[in-house]
C-alpha cells in the first residue's frame, strides 16, 4: 500500500471522522485504511474525538476496537459517562494494554510484561509476553480484522524502554499491522507535555518521534484567552489531502468533541453578485468572490510587500464594470512609473482622466497639473478634501466610483481628526449603494489609533508582508466571506494578472490554478 | 456446561512410539465420536502439514469439524487459511496459524488466540498436541512444564477435550515423571 502523490486527493477514499466539521476541513474526513495522530495535553480531548470516531463507524455498522494503555475498561466508561457513547455496541471491543512486572515462560526472575489494565496475563495462568513489539502484535491479532482501530496511546508504549529507534519501529509495526492486516483505518493518541506556554508551539516528545510515520497529524491543546482557557484542534499534516490549515476552537457536547464556529468562513448573507473578482484567481477565493460591492478593504502592508498589484488588478476590475476610479496614489511610487503601469494594466490614463472616468487627488503635489482630473488638496485653498470629493461627485455622473486612497498620502496634510472626518463626511455625503472604497497603508508609518481607525471601519482586511526567507504572504484578517484567518502564499508572474495568490485549501480547484 | 461434557474434559499425555499405528488410533479416539459438524478442533503440530492433517482427517471422519484451527509450530507453515481445501466452505471454517518452535512465548500467545476464538462457538472443543516430544527438542524440561502447565490450566477453562502426544522411547523416565503431573490421566499405547 503506498500513499497517493500530493494533489492526487481523489485517490483516497475518505472515513468520517465523527466530527462533520472536522469532516469539512479533511475534505471527506480521515484517509481510509491510513494511521492519523492525534496528540495533545492532558484533557483536551484526545481520547474523547477517539471514541467518537469509534461511534460514526459504529453508526455505519464497522467493527471497531479501542485499545486503551492507560485506563482501565472501568475507568472508560466512567470517562465517558457524560457522553452518549453506546460502549456496550456489539460491534465494539475495549481491550487494554499496559506494561507491568511479571513471570513469563522463559525466564525465572520477574521482568516488565504485557498484561491488561484488568491485570490479565497475555498468555494465561500466570504467565505474561514480554512487554515487547512482537508480542503486542500477537496479542492484537486477536481482534483482527476491524474497520476502525484506537490505539490510546502511543505514549502508554513508551514503557518498551528507552531506546529511542526501538519504540519508533514498534509503532511502525503497529501502524503496518493495523493498515495490512486489519485493513483498518485507526487513530493513534499521543500525550504531549504542556510546558506552561500558552501558545500550540508545545514541545512533543512521544508525538514527536512518531509524527513523521503516521499519514497524518492532529494537534489539539488548550490556550490562554484572557484569562480564560480555551481549546483548539488545527490539523498540522494530512498527505495527499487539500485540509484546512486553520485553528479550530474545540468544546465538548454530549456528542464529543465539537469545532467551532462551524461556519468559519460562510455567513450566507452574501451573495456572489455582491462581490467584484479581482482577477486573481486565488485572491477571490481567499475573499469569497472578491472585494465586496459598497463595502470597503483595507490592505495592510509591511513596507516590503506590494499592494500594488491587488490595487491595479481591482481598478482593471472597476473599469470593467462601469465604475469611475477616485485614486490617491501610493507615495512611494513616481508620477511616471505610476502612470506607465496604469497605462499598461487598467487603461490609457490621459484618456481616462479626460473622460471623467479617472479623478486623481495628488497630496504630495508631485504631479503635473496641467491636466482635468488631477487635485492637489494642497496647493489651492479652494480644492480642501471636500470640495475636491464634491467636484469628483458632479463629474462622475451615474458612474459608480471605486476610490483606491494610499493614507499615508494624507496624513502630511491632514491630522488623524480631520482624516477621520473626511471619510465621514465622504459615507455622509458622496456614498452611493454600489460605491466601493480600498485604503491601503503601512501601519507602522501612522498612529495606532488612526490604523485601527481603518481597521474598524473596513468590511474586508488584507494584510501582506515579506518574511525573512523573503517569501510574499496574504493574509485575510476581516471578512464577512471567504477564508478568514488563511495565509497564501504570494507570487509574481509575467503574465497579466502578473500576480498569483495560493488557492486556500478546499477552495473549489475547478477554475483556478493552485501555485 | 453439560454433565457429559465435564466428565469428557481433561488432558491426557499419551505416551506411544512417534510413528506407530496406535498412536494414530489413540489420537483418533480421543477426539471423540462425536458428530465432526458439533465439534471445533485445534491441532498444535511440528512436523507434519496442514494438509496432511486435513486429508488424515478426511479418511477417518470423512466430514471436517466446524472449525479447525491448525497452529503450525515450523516457520515453513504459512499462516492463514488455506486456498480450496474441503476445510473451509460454507460449513466449516480451517485458520492455519504458525509459531516459531523456539519461542515459548509466541506459541503461547497463539494459542491464546486460538482457544479465543474456538471459544466463541457453544460446539465442544478437541485438542491433539503433537508432540511434547518435539517440544523438548527446544526448550528444556522445566520451560516445557511451565509452558504445558499454563496451557493445560487453559483447556480446563474452556472445557476442551485435550490430549497430547509424548514418545517414551526419546526420553528419559525423569523427563516423563516431572512432566506427566501437569496432565489428568496419562495412556500408554503400543508395546
Amino acid at each position: 500500500m503506498t500513499d497517493a502523490p500530493d494533489g492526487q486527493t481523489d485517490e483516497l477514499s475518505k472515513v468520517p471522522s465523527g466530527s462533520d466539521v472536522l469532516d469539512e476541513l479533511l475534505a471527506g474526513g480521515l484517509p481510509e485504511n491510513r494511521t492519523v495522530l492525534v496528540s495533545g495535553g492532558p484533557g483536551t480531548g484526545k481520547t474523547t474525538l477517539g471514541m467518537q470516531f469509534l461511534q460514526r463507524g459504529l453508526e455505519e455498522g464497522d467493527s471497531c476496537l479501542y485499545i486503551s494503555t492507560e485506563q482501565t475498561q472501568d475507568e472508560l466508561r466512567d470517562t465517558f459517562s457524560s457522553f452518549d457513547f453506546d460502549l456496550g455496541h456489539e460491534n465494539l471491543t475495549l481491550t487494554t494494554i499496559h506494561a507491568t512486572t511479571g513471570y513469563t515462560l522463559e525466564d525465572e526472575e520477574a521482568e516488565l510484561t504485557l498484561q491488561s489494565l484488568e491485570g490479565g496475563d497475555s498468555i494465561g495462568e500466570g504467565y505474561s509476553a514480554p512487554f515487547e513489539s512482537k508480542y503486542i502484535q500477537k496479542y492484537l491479532r486477536r481482534f483482527a480484522p476491524v474497520d476502525r482501530v484506537v490505539l490510546d496511546s502511543v505514549s502508554g508504549l513508551s514503557a518498551m524502554g528507552d531506546d529511542y529507534d526501538r519504540y519508533r519501529r514498534a509503532i511502525l509495526d503497529l501502524i503496518r499491522q493495523f493498515s495490512d492486516e486489519f485493513e483498518a483505518t485507526a487513530l493513534f493518541t499521543a500525550e504531549e507535555s504542556e510546558p506552561g506556554a500558552d501558545h500550540g508551539e508545545a514541545t512533543v516528545a512521544v508525538s514527536d518521534s512518531i509524527q513523521y510515520n503516521t499519514h497524518g497529524v492532529i494537534r489539539l491543546w488548550r490556550e490562554n484567552v484572557e484569562g480564560d482557557y480555551h481549546r483548539f484542534i488545527e490539523v498540522m499534516k494530512m498527505r495527499g489531502v487539500d485540509h484546512d490549515t486553520r485553528v479550530f476552537q474545540t468544546e465538548f457536547d454530549s456528542r464529543g468533541v465539537r469545532l467551532i464556529p462551524r461556519n468559519r468562513t460562510h455567513p450566507g448573507e452574501f451573495v456572489p453578485e455582491d462581490f467584484m473578482a479581482t482577477g486573481i484567481t486565488g485572491l477571490d477565493q481567499l475573499l469569497g468572490g472578491g472585494i465586496v460591492l459598497g463595502g470597503t478593504m483595507l490592505i495592510e502592508h509591511d513596507g516590503q510587500a506590494s499592494p500594488h498589484s491587488i490595487l491595479t488588478n481591482l481598478m482593471r476590475a472597476a473599469v470593467d464594470e462601469g465604475m469611475a476610479i477616485t485614486l490617491v496614489p501610493p507615495v512611494e511610487l513616481p508620477p511616471k512609473r505610476l502612470e506607465a503601469i496604469i497605462d499598461r494594466d487598467v487603461g490609457d490614463m490621459d484618456e481616462m482622466l479626460a473622460n471623467d472616468q479617472l479623478f486623481l487627488i495628488d497630496y504630495p503635489n508631485i504631479w503635473r497639473n496641467t491636466r482635468r482630473n488631477v487635485f492637489k488638496p494642497r496647493e489651492h485653498e479652494g480644492e480642501g478634501a471636500a470640495s475636491v470629493f464634491r467636484t469628483i461627485d458632479e463629474r462622475r455622473g451615474d458612474q459608480p466610483l471605486f476610490s483606491a486612497i494610499n493614507v499615508e498620502a494624507q496624513i502630511p496634510v491632514m491630522d488623524n481628526d480631520e482624516l477621520k472626518q473626511v471619510r465621514f463626511w465622504e459615507e455622509e455625503n458622496l456614498m452611493r449603494a454600489k460605491d466601493t472604497s480600498m485604503y491601503f497603508f503601512n501601519p507602522g508609518t501612522m498612529t495606532d489609533e488612526l490604523a485601527e481607525f481603518y481597521k474598524n471601519g473596513a468590511w474586508q482586511v488584507l494584510r501582506t508582508w515579506i518574511n525573512d526567507k523573503g517569501l510574499q504572504y496574504l493574509k485575510l484578517k476581516k471578512s464577512p466571506a471567504g477564508f478568514l484567518g488563511s495565509t497564501r502564499l504570494v507570487e509574481y508572474t509575467e503574465d497579466k494578472p502578473f500576480m498569483r495568490v495560493q488557492r486556500p485549501p478546499r477552495a473549489n480547484p475547478g477554475d483556478g490554478e493552485s501555485l | 456446561m453439560s454433565a457429559e461434557r465435564a466428565r469428557t474434559a481433561k488432558n491426557v499425555l499419551v505416551l506411544a512410539e512417534a510413528m506407530s499405528d496406535a498412536k494414530t488410533d489413540t489420537c483418533y479416539e480421543l477426539l471423540g465420536g462425536e458428530e465432526p459438524s458439533d465439534i471445533d478442533l485445534l491441532r498444535v503440530v511440528y512436523h507434519r502439514t496442514p494438509e496432511r492433517l486435513l486429508d488424515e482427517w478426511a479418511d477417518r471422519r470423512g466430514t471436517q469439524p466446524a472449525n479447525t484451527v491448525i497452529v503450525g509450530v515450523d516457520d515453513r507453515v504459512q499462516s492463514g487459511a488455506l486456498g480450496d481445501t474441503a476445510a473451509d466452505s460454507d460449513d466449516t471454517s480451517l485458520e492455519v496459524l504458525t509459531a516459531n518452535p523456539n519461542d515459548l512465548t509466541g506459541l503461547g500467545m497463539e494459542l491464546n488466540n486460538a482457544l479465543t476464538a474456538l471459544s466463541r462457538t457453544d460446539n465442544h472443543v478437541y485438542v491433539c498436541f503433537d508432540s511434547v516430544t518435539a517440544l523438548l527438542q527446544f526448550v528444556d524440561t522445566e520451560s516445557a512444564y511451565k509452558f504445558l502447565h499454563m496451557f493445560t490450566g487453559q483447556l480446563h477453562k474452556v472445557d476442551a477435550t485435550a490430549h497430547f502426544h509424548m514418545d517414551p522411547d526419546a526420553h528419559e523416565t525423569q523427563t516423563i515423571s516431572r512432566l506427566k503431573t501437569t496432565f489428568d490421566d496419562l495412556r500408554r499405547v503400543g508395546d
